[in-house]
Parts: structure tokens; sequence; C-alpha cells
């Protein structure tokens, strides 16, 4: 049985990407504990020597071939973008290397 | 009675002959959603240019040319799918003023028999929910009682049906989307064999899950917006190769002699009176011609865990995509990038999508990985083996789409595991990516609509709606409609 | 205490394609930013990848002809990352199945030859380019999705010399398959570098430094060696290697440690549920692995064999493809081989090496070399005066008998005009006469040089030889007269 703790649950809410409030970080270690050990239950099944599925049907994937296709033009694209810049998608500034 | 109670081929057939012009339809839904929508909630987003679309199909048919199979029909568009030139909210505030620059596959199809588009459903943020509570814009009530809610995700979908917004409605299905909103609305709602219908244009959720279905009032109509959905489509290479065979035209086929599977647990720890009415509806099916066993599947009580677990995952990375960077919401007074990623994606996502990116993240990080996302996938080929038995002997496996009708808003909402158990009968379709449908069974004492799921093994989506044809024509629980 | 240095390369080379790995936007260098973008590669929502077939065929023939086994079922897995060069915020990469593995590639350093193991070869596609400015951060997401692989050596490496001539081999093999231009230059050909050090006759690894930012095959040697200078140095006063990404510092020429991550990367690989696990069929490698041209191994053999060329010089001149395929073209247009081969190696490389460029920066073409090679073989012009006529032809691109013809530098073959010369220097001469005479020949060389000076170079070396001697055999004639 995995023991869900708040350290678990800051340390994945960074690897999401998600910043959550303390009362949140207790809400979250609420919820995972309780969805966690409900899944757990997945522990009773026999798995041995069983393949896992991928993808639910069987497909055999068909590839593209190397041809060359304009799409939109590079200011429609842009046009979405929260923040652009001669040509570029801008960011705030990225530290160090 | 209004024009939208017709079945849809007869509103065609009307429309192509000119007794009744797309102008009047279009008219009449405006009128419809001008008059319930404020108590139903299904629309996020209107089409403003509906009429001038209307107007332009009457031009078409006025210059003689050909007009497609869904001429002049309005249609309503789950908001998780791209319509070009509206948004595509995913009812997130993270897509809050998102326009795609593309149509969706299935759009392009509905376009090209020109159907019309009425606007863009309410759902649960990212298709994340089974009550269509999670939408970060508003509420959708269900038309049968606005103190319940109309199920979830394509809640928005199903209410528009059901509420006569729209003649049909797209949705998504990834663990019940479809079906269990169509059960809670009255409707049916159709989730045909994964790769069946394109994605491409379709937010993923759940990329291995994800399915497109159809809600509409009846089965018939479902198989005739469906012919015109299915298909390859090279843009997506998980769809399927093989054109699936026109079923509208096969429905009134015989289904004598068929053989029903019924699993045990589907009939445990649920509603009596979804129970009641199940049991009514399995007797109809005998009375049909079908054989109904009950029979037990080993692993099917670890389909919802499984599920969890593996579309977690997968929506974890399918929406690591939003960053603020290319596009969506980017929060003001940002220093630096890695603000940048935690300031847009926890104001953007609300907190059942945290939830879920939570779990999926925690499920496939080192050394939780053979544990839970592994082991999940290996319980999904359980599931599959499980269910691929059962379709060596039987045709069919039915019981009911949700466990109980629809519930009350905020009932659930805090409780995930209760929410996600509504998920119960409707993840292993998912699962296995088997076609699978919902059909009106009946009212419970309080009038709410209660609905049986038909399944079938992979690619015999013509065959369950041919089933659930018979059983729609033996039972006519479809025409009851809401008061509103 | 002796220390011996261990390293493994990790190579990326972006493959020759006209598309991107899982769109239809272009791959050519050097255009507008954001120019080559799409919805797919900017990974807005709804947008599913298609796999560029003639990519998956370039990553099977780099596979092939660096000694691969091709993992027949394979697929791709999600590598995720946030860095805003990274629309999806996962990489499309291969984690346990590689299309290609257990390779290698054969090196020879100091005479002494070695095979080079390649753990793995798999696809994957680029990242996008970030630009620093004071007002932010900016994204080209043109080079984003263009497809990549991925060559990881096993640590068989012991030196930074080692690792370049590594780079060298790999860059030619890739080159002659056709897979990539693996230009360094442009960033087509990249490469880290993992260094450790260890006590000479101990077989377990010490801790290794991952280097970075290396842009040519000089900064890897050296970044190399430095890297595993200073590890022996902070061991030898007792410390330990702290296990960090460095950068190389190519003006200082040290590498630097970078930020460090507070904690390790979990890159969360899953298999991409958007595509399907594929597999490469059997009769497809056989196809590919049969349209595999002859590789710089091979080649240089066939230089050895064929036209009896050193193995020193036939490595010399298949090292890169470009320079390979020139010396085939001159000898093709006629003329000795092992001349051709000299000037190819002492001028033409020279030449190059001392201006920093390469054969496809000049404007000479082979045609021109095999006609400088056939003057000097017909005596038109003597080996001295086409080294002049060389420098004119490489930079200007003239062919070389207009040169001869315009500087005026045609060869003397007038008999009598030189022996009026001979004789003249003959008679200036007496003591290096009277030396011949006693038996020095080396004296005759010193006659001839006179000649050749006079002619300001142009007389045939041979006929003034010739004429030379007969006129010192005269004199000795004379000398043992009455
Ligand atoms: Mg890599
Ligand atoms: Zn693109």
């Amino acid at each position: 049985m995995i023991a869900v703790t708040e350290d678990m649950v800051r340390e994945i809410a960074q690897a999401a990407a998600i910043t959550l409030t303390p009362e949140e970080t207790a809400h979250m270690l609420r919820d995972m504990q309780e969805i966690v050990q409900f899944v757990e239950r997945l522990k009773a099944v026999d798995t041995e020597g069983v393949q896992p599925t991928i993808h639910p049907v069987a497909l055999v994937l068909a590839m593209r071939d190397d041809v060359p296709a304009q799409g939109h033009p590079r200011e429609a694209l842009l046009a979405l973008a929260p923040d652009a810049e001669g040509g570029y998608f801008r960011v705030p500034s990225v530290l160090g290397e | 009675m209004t024009l939208f109670d017709e079945r849809i081929p007869e509103l065609v057939r009307r429309m192509k002959d000119g007794e009744l012009s797309p102008v009047e339809l279009a008219e009449e839904a405006i009128r419809r959603i001008e008059d319930v929508d404020t108590r139903v909630g299904s629309f996020l987003e209107r089409n403003d240019a509906l009429l001038q679309s209307a107007e332009q199909l009457l031009d078409k048919r006025n210059r003689g040319e050909a007009l497609g199979a869904l001429y002049g029909l309005p249609a309503g568009i789950k908001d998780n799918i791209a319509v070009k030139g509206m948004k595509l909210t995913c009812a997130s505030r993270m897509l809050a003023d998102y326009r795609p620059l593309d149509d969706a596959v299935v759009i392009e199809r509905l376009r090209a028999e020109d159907a019309l588009f009425v606007g863009k459903l309410n759902l649960d943020e990212f298709a994340m929910g089974s009550s269509t509570e999670t939408s970060a814009f508003q509420k959708t009530r269900n038309p049968w009682n606005p103190e319940t809610v109309p199920g979830g995700s394509s809640g928005g979908s199903a209410a528009a049906v059901a509420a006569r917004e729209v003649v049909f409605a797209l949705g998504t299905d990834s663990g019940g989307s479809v079906r269990q909103p169509a059960s809670f609305t009255g409707i049916v709602g159709f989730k045909p064999t994964y790769g069946r219908i394109p994605r491409t244009g379709v937010v993923a959720f759940a990329s291995s899950f994800d399915t497109v279905g159809v809600l509409a009032k009846t089965v018939d109509d479902a198989a005739y917006v469906y012919d015109q959905l299915h298909g390859y489509d090279e843009r997506d290479t998980t769809s399927l190769p093989r054109d699936a065979e026109a079923t509208f035209a096969t429905l009134g086929q015989d289904v004598r002699g068929l053989r029903a599977a019924v699993p045990e647990e589907w009939l445990e720890n649920i509603d009596p009176e979804v129970k009641a009415r199940i049991e009514e509806a399995l007797g109809v099916m005998e009375g049909l011609g079908i054989g109904v066993d009950v029979v037990r599947l080993p692993h099917l009580s670890y389909a919802e865990a499984a599920y969890t677990i593996l579309a977690s995952a997968e929506a974890a990375s399918n929406l690591a995509r939003f960053d603020g960077v290319r596009y969506g919401f980017r929060p003001e007074g940002i220093a630096d990038i890695d603000e940048l990623y935690t300031r847009a994606r926890s104001a953007g996502f609300g907190w059942e999508v945290k939830r879920r990116l939570m779990l999926g993240t925690f499920a496939l990080s080192a050394g939780r990985y053979e544990d839970f996302y592994l082991k999940a996938q290996k319980v999904r080929t359980r599931i599959r083996e499980d269910l691929a038995r059962v379709f060596a002997d039987y045709d069919l496996i039915v019981g009911p789409t949700a466990p109980t009708p629809a519930f009350h808003f905020k009932e659930r909402l805090d409780d995930p595991l209760k929410m996600y158990q509504n998920d119960r009968f409707t993840v292993p379709a998912n699962l296995a990516g088997l076609p699978a449908i919902s059909v009106p069974a009946g009212f419970s004492g309080s009038g709410l609509p209660i609905g049986l799921q038909i399944m079938g093994d992979a690619t015999d989506d013509a065959r369950v709606l041919q089933v659930a044809y018979a059983f729609q024509e033996a039972t006519l629980h479809h025409v009851r409609r809401p008061a509103l | 205490m002796t220390y011996e240095t261990v390293v493994g390369l990790e190579v990326h080379v972006e493959l020759a394609t006209k598309t991107k790995l899982f769109c239809e936007c272009r791959t050519d260098f050097g255009a507008e930013p954001n120019a080559n973008t799409c919805p797919i590669c900017l990974a807005h929502p709804g947008t599913l990848p298609r796999l560029n077939e003639e990519a998956v065929a370039l990553a099977i023939k780099a596979a092939l002809s660096l000694g691969c086994e091709i993992t027949r079922e394979t697929k791709f897995d999600r590598k995720h990352y946030f860095y805003p060069d990274l629309p999806k915020a996962y990489q499309m990469s291969q984690f346990d199945r590689p299309i290609g593995q257990n390779g290698f590639v054969e090196i020879e350093v100091d005479g002494e030859k070695k095979r080079i193991r390649i753990e793995r070869l798999h696809l994957e596609e680029d990242a996008g380019k970030l630009v620093h400015t004071p007002a932010g951060t900016l994204v080209d997401f043109n080079r984003g999705g263009v497809p990549l692989i991925e060559i990881v050596s096993a640590p068989d490496l012991r030196s930074g010399k080692e690792a370049r001539a590594y780079l060298e081999k790999l860059r030619a093999i890739l080159a002659y398959a056709g897979v990539s231009d693996v230009r360094m230059e442009e960033g087509s050909l990249r490469c880290d570098a993992n260094v450790s050090v260890r006590p000479l006759g101990e077989t377990r690894f010490g801790t290794k430094t991952e280097i970075k930012n290396m842009n040519s095959l000089s900064s890897v040697e050296k970044a190399i060696e430095y890297e595993a200078a200073r590890q022996v140095e902070v061991l030898a006063q007792g410390g330990t290697i702290r296990q960090e990404t460095r950068r190389f510092d190519e003006a200082r020429r040290v590498t630097v440690a970078m930020r460090a991550k507070e904690t390790a990367a979990d890159y969360r690989y899953f298999p991409d549920p958007d595509m399907v696990p594929f597999t490469i069929p059997e009769a497809w490698i056989d196809e590919i692995r049969a349209s595999i041209p002859e590789l710089p191994d091979e080649r240089r053999g066939r230089y050895i064999e064929q036209w009896g060329l050193s193995p020193y010089d036939a490595g010399v001149l298949t090292l890169e493809k470009d320079v390979s395929d020139f010396f085939e073209a001159t000898v093709a247009a006629g003329g000795d081989v092992k001349t051709i081969a000299n000037w190819m190696m002492v001028e033409v490389l020279g030449y190059l090496n001392k201006h920093q460029k390469t054969i496809r920066d000049v404007p000479m073409t082979p045609a021109h070399l095999a006609q400088l090679v056939r003057l000097i073989e017909d005596g038109t012009i003597s080996g001295r005066i086409a080294k002049t006529v060389f420098q004119e032809m490489i930079e200007s691109g003239a062919d070389p008998k207009s040169i001869v013809e315009a500087k005026g530098l045609l060869q003397i073959q007038d008999v009598s005009l030189l022996e009026e010369v001979v004789s003249r220097v003959v008679e200036a001469h007496p003591q290096s006469v009277a030396d011949y005479l006693a038996g020095k020949e080396r004296a005759l060389g010193h006659l001839v040089g006179q000649v050749m000076k006079e002619t300001k170079g142009k007389a045939n070396p041979k006929l003034v030889n010739d004429l030379l001697q007969k006129a010192l055999e005269a004199k000795r004639a004379d000398h043992a007269g009455p």
C-alpha cells in the first residue's frame, strides 16, 4: 500500500506545472489518498505474463509521404499567441542556460 | 410538438422536396433556444451566421445543385470539437478565447452533407466529469428536472437534443460521456467502435479512449447521422481503415436468434428503479427473440480503477501542451518562464482537471509506473480478454447505462469516487474500444429517464444499432419528451 | 596515479527529409522565423501526428549503415518536460524499442584500429530555437518537429582524439549513406559527451559529467581533453566528481558547470496513444539495405586494392564524402590516379585546411584538376608552375589551360634555345662542373636549378637534365682528351 504524502503531492504538482495553495494541497492530499487507495485494488489482479494494452483496436500504422504542404500563413498562427514579436512567439525570459 | 420531434430522414426529405425550408428549421432552433435555453443552459456559443447559412442552403436548392444527406439539419456540437470560426473552449478558462483554424474532420463531413451548426455545447471541462458541473462557464440543467444534472461530459449535447434545441448533436465518449448523459436525458447516445470516426480536430482527453458519438432523439436518427461520419481519414492514423457498411438501411432487420449476455455485477449495487427498468427491458428483448443469459466477467469490477489510471495518465500528457506560449490563457504580470507555466495552468484549469492531471502524473512517475500505469494497461488486457470470451458465445452485452438516474447538483462533485463510479458500466466499452449505445428504457417514479445499454463486439456497430432500434420500436419510451 | 579517460557520445543528427516527422511543414534551414510551422507542430488542440515514412526509412538506413540490428516491432514514446521550445511539453521519441540496436563504428587512431560499439539509434523530433533578448525570450518553431536520429555509443572511447575519430567516421558513414548532410555548423549534427576518469586497471566507471555545446570536431576533442584533465585534478586533490551537466566555453577552452537542477529529471515516458505501435516489414529492410551505397570503409579498401594507394592516403581521401567524390570525379576525367591522389592530399586538402573551407566552397571542378595533372604529364608545364596555376585555379575557378596561356607559363621545349642557356650556365659555374666530373652527382642538381632560374622555371626539367648531362659528358671527353 502506497501512502500519499503532502511532500508527494507537492512533488507531483511541480512535475505537472501546477501550483497549489496550502488549502488546495490539503484538499488534493485527501482526494489523492482516496483515489490512489481505490485504484490500488488492481494489485489483486493476476497479470503474470499479460501484455499491456496500448491501444484498444488492432491497426496497421499508415505512414505519410514526404511531400511538403503549405498550411496556414504564419500570421494566422502568431495571431493566436498571447504575445508575439517580429515573427516569433514571445515568452518571459528563460533564466540561465 | 415541434418540427424537431420529427425524424431526421423525414425532415430532410421535406426540405429537399421544398415542403419545408432550411430557414424555417433554423428559425425554429433560434426560437427554441430563446424559449428554453435560459432554463437549460446548453449553449456556450451560438452561431450568429445560422440564418445566412440556412439561406445559402436554400439558394443551393434553388440553383438545382445536389443536396447533402443532412440538408438543412440544425446540429449542436460539443465544445471540444473544432468548428472553424467558432470558439473551441472545452469549457475551460484555458481556452476561453481560442478559435481553431480548421474544422474537425467530423465537421468537414457534416458540412459536406449540408448540415447547419447552431452552436457549441457545454461540457465538463476538457470532458472530465459525469455531470457537466466542472464546466468553467455555466451550469447545464437536465430538461426533465432542473434540479438534476444532465450527465456528462456531453451534458450540453444531451440536454440540447432532449430540449429540442437542435435536431441532433455530436458528443465525445471516453468513459461513457455520450451514453450516460443520453441515459440521464431520455435520448439515444451512440458510441461507435473506437476509430470508426476520425478524431482529428477533437481535443484529446484520453487518446486511446476518445470516441466521437452521436446524440439524437431516436436510434434511427442516430444511425442516419452516424452513417455520414464514419470512415477512415488519413489525418487520424488511429481511425479504422475499412469503411463500415451503412447502418441506417439495416435497421428493422430481424434480431431473432441473437444472444445477449448480462454481466452479473451490472445488476448489483444499483438503484432499484434502474434495476426494475433493466429487468423489464431484458424481458422485452426476450420477447424480440433474443436469448438473454446472466454471465460472470471476472475482471469487470476492475474496469473503473484501470480506466481512472489510464485516462488520467493520457490526460496529464495531452494537457501538458496548455502552457500559455502559443495560444490560450496567459495571466498578467509574469516574471519568468516557470511562473508562466504554473500560473497559466493553475488559473486556467479547474479542480477536476487538476485532480486528474495530478493522478496521471503520479501514475506515470518514476517508481510508480509499473504498479499503476503498466498494471492498469495489463488489467485493460484482462478486461478485453474477458469481453472477447463473452463475444465468442454472445452477440451482445446488455445492462444499465448508469447505476442511477440523474442525480442532483453538487451531490457528487466533491466525492471523486462516487462521481467516477457513475462510469462503472460505460468504461468497459472504452477500455476495449467496443461499440455501445444507450437507449431509453423508461422512467423512475419521479419521472427521470433511465437508459438501457447495448454493447457489441468491435466493428459490430450495425448490429448494436439494429437491436437498439428493435427495442425502441417495441417499447416507444422515446416518444415521451420533457415538459420544460 | 595514472588515470584512464572514459567517454561515450550521444549524437543527434537531422535527417535529410523534405518535411517534418509528424507534419507536412518544410525542414529547410534558414527560413523566416516560424514560417515552417502549422497547427500540428505548434501542438494545437485536436491535432494528431502523421508519421513521415521517409524519416523512418532514413533512420533504418542509418542504423543498417552502422551495423545495427533493426527492431522490427517498434513504437513512439512521449518524453515529458516543460520548456518553451517544446510545444507539446513532450518530445516524441523512442524509449525501449529504438529502431536500431547493437551497431558499431571502426576507428583508427595512431595506427591502431578499434571498434566502438553503438548501443542504440532511435528516431525523435527536434525542438524549436530560443532567442534571448532584453525584452524576453523569442521562440522560433521552424526546427520543432524536424526528424532526428539519436545515436548513443557505448563508453568505449578513451580520449578526445578517439572521440573525434569516432565522430569523423560516424559523420562520414551518415554522409555516404545519404541520410543527413551532417553539418555541425548548421546544427544538423550535434554531440554531447559523457566523460569520466578512473585509475588505470579499474573496471568500474567513475562518476561522469555530461558536456554540451561543442560546435566543431576540434571543440569536441578539446572539451573532452580538458574535462578529463579537470576530473583527474579534482581527484588528485582528494575531491570527488559531481554528476552534472557542463558547457564547453569555446573562447576560453574550458568546461563550465551549468545551473544544476534541484531534482533529477523524470521524463515519465509512456507509449504515445495517438499512434499505434508499428512493425517494420522485413522486405522494407531488405529494400533499404540494397539501396545503401558504398560506405567509407569499403571505398577505402577499393582505393588500396584497385588503385594501389597507401592505407593512410586512402583513409584521408575517404574521410569526407565530398572530398572523396571530388577525387573520384577527377580520376574519371582522366589522369594518373596516384598523381591525382597526391595533388588531392597535398594541394587540395592543404588549401582547404589553410583557408577553413570545404570542397563545396571552392569553384574548382574535378575536370580542371584532371586537366592540370595532364598538363604536367604531357610536359606542357612543370610541376612547379603547376602549383602556381593551381592557386589561381582553386580561387578563380578558371580552367588551367587558359591560366597557362594567359600568364605565358608554357614550358620551354625548344632544344636549341635551352642548349644556349645550358652552355652559358656550364661556363659560369666551373666549380660545379669540376665537382660533377669528380663524381659528385649532386652538382648536377645545382646546375639544373641554375638553368631553371634563368628560364624562370618554364624549362622542361627533363630536357634540361638531358642537355646538361650531354654538355658535361662532352667536357669529360675534353678533359680525358689528348
Ligand atoms: Mg534525444
Ligand atoms: Zn508543422
